[in-house]
Parts: structure tokens; C-alpha cells; sequence
């Protein structure tokens, strides 16, 4: 096991796995080591969405407004249509019971 | 040995059919929570949009798990182990890119999976619980299981019902045989997180089976919780018991038979009624917004909000790990 603790998992992160030697994968062990004890330590910790926003709002709102109930009728339990030979029947008087 | 195709699962749905036979934990606990979540998932095979990372991250999680073991049984040491097992995952996920700008993806992605894995062994490297040895000299991880009722759908006598599953590991505490599950959550992992497994379908369920599989005396579930923190990526661990006696079991085997009948009454008759006292169990169920409208809309917010599934990548009790 190395001693040195890589500071960025990125790069051992986007090798080939496999092409990842011993120590590589212990280094990642080693990172991971070293960031629990930094939190448990109350240091803040890198978070896996660096700079980019953790929505986008704009796409959001162009979502929901381009939102238009659809006019076809569907009953909840329709059956599947791509499912051959079955046909909804009405339903019985109550549970089958074999008790 | 290249040209060996693995066999499609087959369906666990009577043929020509929405009478399913063959059960497992997750399908009878849609079943039992909500008819109508039932069908969604089981029938039409929505899934939520963001529900692919939380399988994706479990199912990683309980490989790891397994492999770890494997190389433990094999006779590796702790950190031999723990680097073979990283190795592995790194390979499985090398092509999983989760979408890190949802709030799955923010928590959920191949470096908080590592993260929670080696968190994980580091926090059990001196454990009490020892994984029971199986004559083939395999650890009891990931046992799948299988087996008949003695009773089947009404309709159709020929069939017997089928309990199905998978568990996750069977270990001995203190001279007593348990069967270990894994959760991962982001609640504390306190009382009220441990309560919801007493009673519980799937730990009377795995109990039960835990017995067949093993054929000894299982006392019952030791819950292996794992707190993953929302703001910055944090874990923690807890373990709880539940028990089952053979009682609680009898019952529960016993309403079993009910909620089947129901389920093949709720098939013949194409219908799958909502049960509106469960949506907002578990913090929302993930439908409620699509049962909250008319029934002439709901396909298209279902489609707009949720994936459907092909047939074959739906959830299959059947299916092998």
C-alpha cells in the first residue's frame, strides 16, 4: 500500500478497471479512508456535482408548462395490450375464497 | 462454451394471463400496500425515472457484499479481499453514468458507491456475525430461493403458487442463525426506521425461507441498515433484530392464501382497485400524483413521469442474480 493519498479520485476513477494495478486500487481505498475521516473530522468534502447546477430550472419550467392532458380515455387497469388472448371481464360478486 | 445463450426468464404470469404464480417479497408488499401500485409496476412496468439509480447503487452494493465474502471464504485477507472486491465493482460500473444533476444521481453515483463499500467493510472488519460456510464451501451470500405452496389459484388447480427471493446473507451470532439484509436509506437509523420490519412481509417472508433454505432453527432478521447522508456524502451503520416465531409464521402463511386469492380475483376481473390509505406511506408513494388525476389523463402523466419497462426488463420474481 502507498503511503501517498491521491487528492483527486477522478483520474484513478476514469482508468479502464481493468487496467487498475494494486496499488491504484488501493490508492482509491486509501482516498476513500481519507475522506470519512476528514468528515468525521467536520471537514467538508468534495461533492461528486462540483460547479454544476443541481437542477435546472429553466428546463424545469419549460417541462411543466409544455404539459398538455392527453384526450384519450384510459381506464387504470386496462390490460396490456401487447399481451394476446386475455379480456377484461366484470368483475365477480366479492374475493374468491377458498377457505 | 461460447455459444451457451442463458435461457429467458420465464414469465411469472400464467400464460395468457395476469395471474401471477410465482411471488417474491416485492411484488406481494406492492400487492399488499396497494392493489393499484401493483398493477402499475407489476402489470405495466412503470418504473419512476430516477428509480433505475436506486436499483442500480442497491444491487452494486449487494454484490459487493457477495464478492467480498467470496474472497474471504477463499481464504484472502481482509484487505486482499477488500481490493479484489473494489476491482470487480470498478468493472461492473465502469460504463454506469448516472445522472448526477438528479437528486438520485447527487447521492447515488460510482463514487459514493465505492465510498459506501469501503465504509462498509471498514465498519465490520472486527464482526461478530460470522457467514455460515455451505458444504460446497461457498458463504452463504445472495442464496436464491424457490419453492411450491400447497395451494395454487383457484382457477387453475394444476398450479402451485411459488415463493421466490433472494438472501442476502445467512451468518451465526452468538451460536444463533439469522439471515442478514442489507438497506440503505437516508433516514437516522434509530427506533422508528427499525420498527417498520416488525411486522413485516418481507422479514417474515425471509425468515420463512431463511428456514427452508438453510433447514435450521432461523430466529429471525438481523437488519444491516446503512445511513447514507444527503449533503455531503456521509455514512453510518446500524444493525437491528427482528423475530419470528413459527406462530407468527403459521399466520402469516395463512394470509397469504387471502391476499392471493385476491390478487387472482383482482386479475380475472382486470381490475386492480386503489387503495387510497396507503399514498402517502414511506414518504409518498411515488404514483400518488398520477392516481391524484383524472382517470382520462393519467397515461400521460405516466408517460411523461415514469419509464415502461419492456416486458422482459420488468420486475421478475423469477429472475437470477
Amino acid at each position: 500500500m502507498q503511503d501517498e493519498v491521491p487528492t483527486d479520485l477522478t483520474a484513478l476513477m476514469s482508468l479502464d478497471p481493468l487496467d487498475l494495478t494494486k496499488q491504484d486500487l488501493d490508492r482509491i481505498i486509501q482516498y476513500q479512508r481519507k475522506q470519512r475521516l476528514a468528515r468525521e473530522g467536520g471537514a467538508k468534502t468534495k461533492r461528486a456535482t462540483s460547479d454544476a447546477p443541481a437542477v435546472d430550472i429553466k428546463a424545469l419550467l419549460g417541462r411543466i408548462t409544455s404539459k398538455k392532458p392527453a384526450t384519450d380515455n384510459l381506464f387504470p387497469s386496462e390490460p396490456n395490450k401487447d399481451r394476446p388472448g386475455i379480456k377484461p371481464k366484470a368483475p365477480p360478486k366479492g374475493f374468491i375464497r377458498r377457505l | 462454451m461460447d455459444n451457451i445463450v442463458p435461457l429467458p426468464t420465464p414469465s411469472c404470469f400464467l400464460h395468457d394471463s395476469y395471474i401471477q404464480y410465482a411471488w417474491d417479497s416485492t411484488s406481494l408488499g406492492y400487492l399488499k400496500t396497494c392493489p393499484r401500485l401493483y398493477y402499475y409496476h407489476m402489470i405495466c412496468g412503470y418504473i419512476a425515472k430516477d428509480e433505475s439509480i436506486h436499483l442500480r447503487f442497491g444491487s452494486e452494493y449487494h454484490s459487493a457484499i457477495q464478492d467480498f465474502e467470496i474472497h474471504r471464504a477463499s481464504g484472502l485477507q481482509f484487505e486482499d479481499a477488500l481490493r479484489e472486491t473494489v476491482r470487480l465493482l470498478l468493472i461492473r460500473i465502469k460504463d454506469w453514468d448516472p445522472d448526477i444533476t438528479t437528486k438520485a444521481g447527487t447521492y447515488k453515483n460510482p463514487r459514493t458507491l465505492v465510498q459506501l463499500v469501503v465504509d462498509y467493510f471498514d465498519n465490520y472488519r472486527q464482526d461478530s456475525a460470522k457467514t455460515i460456510i455451505l458444504e460446497n464451501g461457498r458463504p452463504a451470500v445472495e442464496l436464491s430461493f424457490r419453492f411450491a405452496l400447497d395451494f395454487g389459484p383457484t382457477g387453475h388447480p394444476e398450479t402451485q403458487y411459488m415463493l421466490c427471493g433472494h438472501l442476502d446473507r445467512v451468518v451465526t451470532i452468538n451460536d444463533n442463525v439469522f439471515v442478514i439484509d442489507h438497506k440503505s436509506t437516508t433516514t437516522t437509523l434509530g427506533d422508528y426506521w427499525f420498527n417498520q420490519f416488525n411486522p413485516s412481509n418481507q422479514m417474515t417472508l425471509y425468515t420463512f425461507a431463511g428456514k427452508v433454505v438453510m433447514d435450521m432453527e432461523v430466529k429471525g432478521i438481523v437488519i444491516e441498515g446503512a445511513q447514507i447522508g444527503l449533503e455531503q456524502f456521509t455514512t453510518r451503520f446500524a444493525r437491528g433484530f427482528t423475530y419470528r416465531s413459527d406462530d407468527l409464521i403459521d399466520e402469516w402463511l395463512n394470509d397469504l392464501e387471502y391476499h392471493l386469492n385476491a390478487a387472482e380475483a383482482f386479475a380475472e376481473a382486470g381490475h386492480w382497485p386503489m387503495n387510497d390509505m396507503s399514498c402517502d406511506k414511506y414518504g409518498g408513494c411515488r404514483f400518488r400524483d398520477v392516481c391524484s388525476k383524472n382517470p382520462s389523463v393519467r397515461e400521460h402523466y405516466l408517460k411523461s413521469d415514469f419509464i415502461q419497462l419492456e416486458e422482459k426488463d420488468r420486475w421478475n420474481p423469477l429472475s437470477v442474480r
